[in-house]
C-alpha cells in the first residue's frame, strides 16, 4: 500500500504546507533568540539597581592658575585623595561614587586603525602619529576612559566577557598598569601585550589584561549610549592617598581626574543624602572646593532607551503572533484540502478490503513525511543563521513534534469517519 | 460556491491581506524606532570633517535618498537637516515628515518650547527666525527625542562645519566621496540586542508567507467552484460566461476585503502611515489570490488537459 498513491495530486499542497510550517518555526526561533537578547540587554544596562538618581561631581577650581597653584602642594593632593576615599568607602552614606574620565591617551607604536583615534567620529580631525617628547617615540592619541571599580561594576562592563582585572592589585607607583581594551581591539592586540603609554606625562607600561564584551556601554557626559568598543579602559587604583611626592605633577592631575564623577543614589533615599555625604567627606578630608550638578538626563534616557529596547520586543512579538496565526490557519486548510482529495481513494481501498491498520499506518506515514521534511528544512535554515540559540532550537523542535502529534490524531479521526460514512453528496 | 465556502474564501483573503498589512506596518515602525535609537541616523551614516563638508553640501536634492545633518549648537540637540530624495520616515508621533526642498520647517520633540496661535500653528525660533513645526519627534511622546530640534531651510547647512551624511550605502552612496574622507558612526540603541539581525528575517518570513499563503488560497478557492463550472460547461454554457460566473463572487469579496484591510491599516498606522505602501501591502495578497484562482480556472477551461472528474 504505497504512500505515493496517496500523495498523488497533492504534491503542491504538501510543499506549501511544509513551507508554511518552516516559516512558522524559523520566525519563532528568531523571536525566542531575540527575547533572550532583549533580556540580556536589560539585565546588563537597565536593571532596577541601575535606576538611580544621578548627580555630577566636579571641582570648583575652574581658573587654570588657581588649579595649578592648588596642585603645587602635596598636602592639597592628599586632601583631594582623602575626599575621594571618604566618598568611595563610606558605607553609611548610601551613595555610589562613579568616577570616570575620558581623554586622549598617547600610545607608542600604535598598531590599530584610525577608528581608535581620539576625535574620530566627531567631525574633527584626528591628529595621527606624532613624536612624543616624554616617550621620545612616535605615538598616537587613542580614545581612552579611566574609571574606578565601582563604576566598572555599576555598568556591568564585564558581563559575559573575560575582562579580568585584579582591581586590588592596581598600583600606579610600580609604573605598570593592567588595562582592558574595547571589543573592536580584538585582533589588534592580544591579552598579555605591553603598551608604552604617556599617562599624564608619566611613561607607563600598560599590560592588556583582557577585552570588554562587544557593545559594552555606560552613561557618560549625558549620553547613555556611550559605547566602549573602540576604547582603552584604564583602571583607577583604589586610593592614591600618600602618593610619592616625586610624582607630584602626575598625582596632581590624577587626583582631579578622579574627582570627575557621577554620584548614584537609590531613588528611595531622602533628597539630602548626597549633600550630607559630601559635607561629611569634606569635613573629614579638608577638601571643600567641589561642585554638585544635577544630572536629570540619566533617568530620562534610562527610561526612554529601556522602553525602546522593550518596545522593539513588543513589536516583534505582535508580528510573530500574526505570522503564527496565518501559518496555522493555512496549514490546517492545506491539510484538510489534501485529505479531502484522498478520501475517495481511501474509500476505494477500504471497499477493496485493505485493512484498517494498513490505512492508519499510511496516513501516519504521510504526517511523518511532512514533519520530517519540515524539521529538516528548519534545521538547515537555522544552521545558516548566525544567532545560535540551543534552547530556542529545542523549543522549536518540541513545537514541531507537538504539531505532528496533533495533526496525526486529527487525521486518524478523519480517516475513521471516512471509512465509516458513505460518501457525502458532492457539492 | 456555497455560503460556507464563500466565508472560508473571505477568511483566507482577509488573513493574508492582514498579515501583509501588518508586516508593512511593522517595517515602517521598526525603521522609525531604529532611527529613534540611533540619534535619527541609520547604520550607514558617515561623519565628514569640516574640510570635506563641501563634498555633500552641494549635492542635488534628488541625487540620493537620505539626509544631511549639521549641529547648530554644542549640545547636538539642535540640528539642521536637509532631506534628499525620499528617505525612510523619521520617528514622529504627530504631524508629518519634512519634505524635500521645504524651507523654514521643523520637527521637534514634545518638550521643546514652541509658540503660536493654535495647536496646528506652532513655531520654534532659532537665530532670530521662526520655523513652522510640521511634526513631533519620537514614536511616543516621551522618548529620547523629546528635546531634539530638527530645522530645514535653504542654505542652513553650510560647509563651515562638520556634516553627517546619512545615505543608504554610506560613503559609497555619495558621488565623488571616497571612503577615506568619511568616519563611521556607532552608538545605536539597536546594538544592545540582535534586532538588526532578527527583524529582516521576521519581515522576510511574513512577506513570503503572505504571498505563498495567498497563492495557495487562490488555488484552493478555484477548486471550490470547479465542479459547478464543469457542470455548466457540460450543459453547453459558453466558456467565458462560465468563467465570469465563477469569478464574480470572488472578485466582489476581494474588493471588500482589500478596502477593509487597507482602511484599518491606514487608521491604525498613525503618523507613520504611507498610503501607497499600505495600499500595496493590503492589495498584493488579494491580487495574488484572485490571479491564482483565475488562472487555475482559466487553465481548466481553455487549457489542454481538462481534469473535470476529480
Amino acid at each position: 500500500m504505497g504512500v505515493v498513491t496517496f500523495l498523488r495530486g497533492t504534491y503542491g499542497t504538501l510543499a506549501a504546507k511544509i513551507l508554511v510550517l518552516v516559516f512558522l518555526l524559523v520566525s519563532s526561533y528568531n523571536l525566542m533568540s531575540f527575547s533572550q537578547s532583549t533580556r540580556d540587554a536589560v539585565d546588563r544596562s537597565f536593571s532596577d539597581s541601575a535606576q538611580v538618581d544621578m548627580y555630577g561631581l566636579t571641582d570648583q577650581l575652574a581658573d587654570p592658575t588657581q588649579f595649578d597653584e592648588y596642585r603645587q602642594s602635596m598636602a592639597n593632593i592628599d586632601k583631594v585623595a582623602r575626599f575621594y576615599d571618604a566618598l568611595q568607602h563610606d558605607d553609611n552614606s548610601k551613595v555610589q561614587l562613579l568616577s570616570a574620565f575620558d581623554q586622549a591617551m598617547p600610545v607608542a607604536d600604535f598598531e590599530g586603525g584610525e577608528e581608535f583615534e581620539h576625535g574620530y567620529g566627531t567631525g574633527g580631525t584626528t591628529q595621527g602619529s606624532y613624536d612624543d617628547p616624554i616617550l621620545q617615540r612616535p605615538v598616537v592619541n587613542v580614545k581612552s576612559v579611566q574609571m574606578s571599580q565601582t563604576t566598572f561594576d555599576f555598568y556591568n562592563l564585564d558581563a559575559g566577557g573575560d575582562a579580568a582585572i585584579d582591581w586590588a592589585a592596581v598600583d600606579y607607583s610600580s609604573g605598570r598598569v593592567p588595562v582592558l581594551l574595547g571589543a573592536n581591539y580584538e585582533g589588534v592586540y592580544a591579552a598579555g601585550d605591553q603598551l608604552i603609554v604617556d599617562y599624564y606625562s608619566k611613561p607607563t607600561q600598560m599590560t592588556v589584561a583582557g577585552f570588554l564584551p562587544p557593545d559594552a556601554s555606560m552613561f557618560y557626559q549625558g549620553n547613555i549610549n556611550f559605547f566602549l568598543d573602540d576604547y582603552l579602559l584604564v583602571p583607577y587604583p583604589d586610593s592614591i592617598e600618600g602618593a610619592p611626592a616625586a610624582d607630584k605633577t602626575f598625582y596632581g592631575i590624577l587626583a582631579f581626574a578622579m574627582l570627575n564623577a557621577n554620584i548614584a543614589v537609590a531613588q528611595d533615599q531622602p533628597d539630602d543624602t548626597v549633600v550630607r555625604a559630601l559635607e561629611s567627606a569634606a569635613t573629614s578630608s579638608g577638601f571643600d572646593q567641589y561642585a554638585l550638578l544635577n544630572v536629570p538626563t540619566y533617568l530620562t534616557q534610562f527610561a526612554a532607551v529601556r522602553a525602546l529596547v522593550q518596545d522593539n520586543f513588543g513589536l516583534v512579538l505582535t508580528i510573530e503572533l500574526l505570522i503564527a496565526c496565518a501559518a496555522l490557519v493555512m496549514s490546517t486548510v492545506l491539510t484538510l484540502s489534501a485529505d479531502r482529495r484522498r478520501e475517495r481513494r481511501v474509500r476505494v481501498l477500504w471497499e477493496l478490503g485493505v485493512g484498517r491498520r494498513v490505512l492508519n499506518r499510511t496516513v501516519l506515514a504521510i504526517s511523518a513525511l511532512e514533519y520530517a521534511a519540515v524539521v529538516a528544512v528548519f534545521l538547515v535554515i537555522i544552521q545558516a543563521l548566525p544567532n545560535e540559540d540551543g534552547s530556542a532550537r529545542t523549543l522549536c523542535l518540541v513545537a514541531a513534534v507537538s504539531l505532528f502529534i496533533l495533526d496525526s490524531v486529527l487525521r486518524q479521526g478523519r480517516l475513521q469517519r471516512t471509512i465509516r460514512h458513505r460518501p457525502r453528496s458532492e457539492s | 460556491m456555497t455560503l460556507s465556502k464563500l466565508m472560508l474564501s473571505v477568511l483566507l483573503l482577509a488573513l493574508f491581506s492582514a498579515l501583509s498589512t501588518g508586516v508593512s506596518m511593522y517595517t515602517q515602525v521598526r525603521a522609525a524606532m531604529a532611527l529613534e535609537g540611533g540619534d535619527l541616523r541609520t547604520e550607514t551614516a558617515v561623519q565628514l570633517r569640516q574640510a570635506d563638508a563641501h563634498l555633500v553640501t552641494t549635492i542635488g536634492d534628488h541625487a540620493v535618498n537620505g539626509r544631511l545633518f549639521q549641529n547648530l549648537d554644542d549640545s547636538g540637540r539642535v540640528r539642521a537637516v536637509r532631506t534628499l530624495g525620499e528617505p525612510a520616515p523619521l520617528p514622529i508621533h504627530d504631524g508629518r515628515q519634512i519634505r524635500v526642498g521645504e524651507s523654514r520647517v521643523a520637527l521637534v520633540g514634545a518638550q521643546v518650547k514652541t509658540h503660536g496661535s493654535g495647536a496646528d500653528e506652532r513655531y520654534v525660533d532659532f537665530a532670530g527666525r521662526a520655523y513652522r513645526v510640521v511634526g513631533w519627534l519620537g514614536v511616543h511622546q516621551n522618548s529620547v527625542l523629546s528635546r531634539e530640534v530638527l530645522l530645514q531651510d535653504a542654505d542652513l547647512i553650510t560647509d563651515e562645519s562638520a556634516v553627517v551624511a546619512d545615505v543608504p550605502d554610506g560613503a559609497a552612496g555619495i558621488p565623488g566621496l571616497s571612503a577615506e574622507l568619511a568616519q563611521t558612526l556607532g552608538s545605536q540603541t539597536d546594538q544592545r540586542t540582535n534586532i538588526d539581525f532578527v527583524s529582516p528575517i521576521v519581515i522576510a518570513c511574513g512577506w513570503v508567507l503572505s504571498i505563498v499563503g495567498a497563492l495557495s488560497s487562490g488555488l484552493l478557492i478555484a477548486r471550490f467552484s470547479w465542479r459547478l463550472m464543469a457542470l455548466r460547461y457540460r450543459l453547453g454554457q459558453r466558456r467565458l460566461s462560465v468563467f465570469l460566473e465563477a469569478m464574480t463572487p470572488l472578485a466582489a469579496v476581494s474588493v471588500a476585503v482589500f478596502a477593509v484591510s487597507a482602511g484599518v491599516g491606514l487608521l491604525t498606522a498613525g503618523s507613520l502611515r504611507s498610503v501607497p505602501v499600505m495600499v500595496l501591502a493590503a492589495g498584493l495578497p488579494v491580487l495574488v489570490t484572485v490571479a491564482g484562482a483565475a488562472s487555475a480556472l482559466a487553465w481548466s477551461l481553455w487549457g489542454g488537459n481538462r481534469r473535470w472528474v476529480l
